[in-house]
């Protein structure tokens, strides 16, 4: 038992980190160059769950992934609140979880509804701001050595560097004025309610269970507002 | 003199709601290809198009789920709540984004991609699940009237008057 939460979590919702996203960066096309990083991630470590994770403002998006059940690679998302990431970008540093089942500090209900065990996350930044966490997950407990270490965090730094060129994508606001931070608020808005309606699509689509779909959904609580 | 109206029939509200699905699919290809001094004018048509459509929706929803509480069928149910909080929650949001445009013409153009992307997605997932499940609905709630006439009309006259 080591893991022992922030006490200071503002980092999360501070303006400037969140005006660090925009369309590029959450969209759920996939990128090939970052798909290639979390997959030599999950090859290099052995875990089977590799992800791009950016914390944005209620959900955890994963921009990329590899090895996630059928209803988070339809969302492609679940709540902030409920994230491991969270703890990487407010740390500002790596995170590493041997056992999440003997960490009481983390948060329950991602180690209930989908088994995780270890946890090795690190900070991904864009523009000077930690946006998320490139990490890699698996369902039992594990530790991973130095070297591999070393070479996970090398994988992060190409990963942040990828993002960085996405970001630049956009034009940079010319001025920080309310009215610009008003409409980059309001497209976030619609920006993290669509993992809701890609779930919904998929099952929609037959691609999903309805046991699949309702798992997927209580991921989301806290976007939807039930609380099942 | 008052005339009085009849409420929709469900068959009717589904499909004025298709019709309004294809105004809008057609009015998002159009923001999509304009160029950035039309974008704004076009993102108002959307608005005026969208908001009436989504109150109808809502009234849909509002009668198919009362329907199911008196059915109490609670799969529909389940389902029909969910796909009405996609709704709300994803019409709040982009009604957000109508009241609040960026003003750079080539941000706007990218997110209004999300924009475009999540109400197509909506679209998509009510035509497969969410009218078929209204029109079964209405189906269901028609079936005991029609076998309880069919019975009464096809009853021998001797039954009709008791034994």
């Amino acid at each position: 038992m080591n893991f022992v939460p922030p006490k200071d979590m503002s980092v999360l919702d501070d303006a400037e980190r969140l005006a660090s996203f925009d369309a590029p960066l959450l969209e759920s096309t996939p990128d090939p160059e970052l798909q290639a990083l979390v997959t030599e991630a999950t090859t290099l470590t052995g875990f089977p769950i590799g992800l791009v994770s950016l914390v944005v403002r209620k959900i955890q998006f994963f921009r990329a992934q590899v090895g996630l059940p059928p209803d988070l690679s339809a969302t492609l998302a679940t709540d902030r609140c409920t994230s491991f990431c969270q703890f990487v970008v407010a740390r500002g540093d790596c995170l590493e979880i041997e056992d999440a089942e003997r960490e009481p500090g983390l948060p329950r209900d991602l180690v209930e509804r989908y088994g995780i065990r270890a946890y090795v996350g690190f900070p991904l930044e864009v523009q000077g701001q930690t946006v998320g966490s490139f990490c890699v997950i698996d369902a039992k407990p594990a530790r991973l050595t130095p070297e591999v270490l070393t070479k996970l965090r090398a994988l992060a730094r190409r990963a942040s560097a990828r993002l960085e060129e996405l970001a630049r994508q956009v034009p940079a606001p010319a001025s920080s004025s309310e009215a610009e931070a008003q409409a980059r608020n309001a497209w976030l808005a619609v920006a993290e309610a669509q993992p809701l309606l890609s779930l919904s699509e998929r099952y929609a689509d037959g691609q999903i269970s309805f046991e699949e779909f309702q798992r997927g959904l209580g991921a989301l609580a806290g976007l939807s507002g039930s609380s099942e | 003199m008052s005339v009085a109206v009849a409420p929709p029939t469900m068959i009717n509200r589904v499909e004025t709601l298709k019709r309004d699905h294809g105004r809008l699919r057609v009015l998002l290809g159009v923001c999509e290809k304009a160029s950035a001094s039309e974008l704004p004018g076009l993102l108002r048509q959307l608005h005026d198009v969208f908001v009436p459509h989504q109150r109808a929706k809502e009234q849909l929803y509002e009668v198919v789920v009362a329907s199911c509480q008196d059915s109490k069928d609670a799969t529909t149910l389940t389902l029909l709540n969910i796909f009405r909080t996609n709704l709300t929650v994803m019409s709040s949001a982009v009604l957000g984004f109508f009241s609040n445009v960026d003003t750079n013409p080539e941000r706007l153009h990218q997110r209004f991609r999300t924009v475009a992307a999540a109400l197509r997605s909506l679209m998509d997932t009510e035509e497969k699940s969410v009218f078929p499940l209204c029109l079964r609905q209405q189906t269901r709630m028609q079936q005991p009237a029609r076998s309880l006439r069919i019975q009464t009309l096809s009853s021998p006259p001797w039954q009709a008057g008791g034994r």
